[in-house]
């Protein structure tokens, strides 16, 4: 005897007589929202490390815009890690802060209140005499203490910004802490 | 390790307010930025087109396919070149014909645009046939030198012998300006062929004689001996 079994089975996947869920096709984000994520996660810091370099408030949004907009330009695919991808964008900044410091003396401006450089003790709660005491340091030094101390990059990282060695990046940072206490009147 | 002292000390550094047009302004100079740099790519994208151009003249000019100019005499040349396929096996085909002697008054006449001259001699490869398609070697009776397509064929130092030595001793003997004699050899994917060629004043050839070879082994495929008003060929059974 033959028997005829139809196939009324429904298909993997589907619920009843529906089709199938199709599932919605996942874009991917294009360059600008990347790039605004990217500003998302880091601009702030970005902006507090850039006005410690620069000092100068005028100058800060100018040198920001300039360094998203080459960052922007060059926006890699995909970064191997977060520091890397933080080092990307902090040696963008860091190098237009320079370029900025650059122009500054090339125009023969002041960079240091003298008024507010003069040494003494200060209180580190005050904003101003914190500023005053950044004042007392060089473009190096105040690089190096904000991007590993308040920015929290380890010492690879910043050695990767600052385009120096691990070394140089620790020694550095040991002098910038020790000067920077010194003019709060701090021990070292 | 972060020194905690310095990091709440720098938070306290003060940090300019930010102008509220501050990412307005970014994206709109980026776009700006973005269209400056389309123009100039366009611009250099149009100088470099015309530059290819002029050097994709300038190197069918030199070597593809122009026209070797040879003095009175005799010229020798030894090629290696690939087939390309047919029907998915590699093919060359070798064609000679007796096409008569040219009208001197037409020798070195050059054609019309559109027009070209039918090749006397030639070594076609895949499909092609004597008509121009395909063609990596060709001469005729009318223009001085002969052509070669460089991107096909390089030289060669293989020991190709000018002689039928080896050939079946049947072959086929053509005067006939009507007809012409064309054996196609498949499977053999680079081939190498030594070309002698004799030159009247005019640097018309006047005589050749063809042999070609396997480029693998070094066997003789074929042999031609040609002039404007006789043929004659030899070719291996493979070679039909």
């Amino acid at each position: 005897m033959i028997s005829l079994a139809l196939d009324y089975s429904v298909p993997r996947g589907a619920r009843g007589p529906f089709p199938a869920p199709v599932p919605l096709p996942v874009q991917a984000p294009t360059g600008r929202q990347r790039f605004e994520n990217l500003l998302d996660r880091h601009h702030a810091r970005l902006r507090r490390v850039a006005s410690g370099i620069v000092r100068r408030p005028d100058a800060v949004d100018d040198v920001l815009q300039e360094a998203y907009l080459k960052a922007y330009r060059s926006l890699p695919a995909r970064f191997a890690s977060d520091a890397h991808e933080s080092a990307w964008l902090y040696r963008i900044v860091y190098h237009c802060c320079l370029d900025e410091l650059k122009r500054r003396r090339r125009r023969n401006e002041v960079p240091v209140d003298p008024e507010l450089a003069a040494a003494g003790e200060r209180d580190p709660l005050d904003p101003l005499a914190v500023d005053a005491a950044l004042a007392t340091l060089s473009v190096q030094d105040r690089a190096v203490l904000f991007l590993v101390d308040y920015a929290g990059c380890d010492y690879d990282t910043a050695a990767d910004v600052l385009s120096v060695p691990r070394g140089t990046v620790a020694s550095r940072l040991n002098g910038a802490r020790s000067r920077f206490r010194a003019a709060f009147g701090e021990p070292r | 390790m972060r020194d905690e002292w310095v990091r709440a000390t720098l938070e306290r550094a003060p940090v300019p307010d930010e102008r509220p047009d501050f990412f307005a302004d970014l994206w709109e100079e980026a776009q700006q930025r973005e269209r400056a740099s389309a123009r100039r790519w366009r611009r250099t994208s149009v100088v470099l087109a015309f530059v290819a151009a002029i050097a994709i003249s300038a190197a069918a000019v030199l070597g593809a396919s122009a026209p070797h100019r040879a003095a009175a005499g005799v010229t020798e040349l030894r090629a290696a070149c690939t087939a390309q396929d047919a029907g998915g096996l590699p093919a060359f085909s070798i064609g000679a014909k007796p096409s008569g002697k040219p009208d001197p008054s037409l020798i070195n006449v050059k054609p019309p645009p559109g027009y070209h001259i039918d090749p006397s001699l030639w070594i076609a490869t895949g499909s092609g046939t004597s008509f121009g398609g395909g063609n990596v070697f060709s001469l005729n009776t009318y223009l001085s030198g002969y052509q070669i397509d460089r991107n096909a064929c390089s030289t060669t130092r293989l020991p190709i012998a000018l002689t039928r030595k080896g050939l079946p001793a049947a072959g086929v003997h053509l005067t006939d300006p009507n007809t012409e004699l064309v054996r196609r050899c498949l499977g053999t994917a680079r081939f190498a062929f030594r070309i002698r060629i004799v030159t009247g004043k005019a640097g018309v050839a006047t005589s050749a004689k063809l042999a070609i070879v396997r480029a693998r082994t070094g066997k003789l495929l074929a042999y031609y001996e040609w002039s404007p008003t006789r043929v004659d060929g030899w070719s291996v059974a493979a070679c039909e």
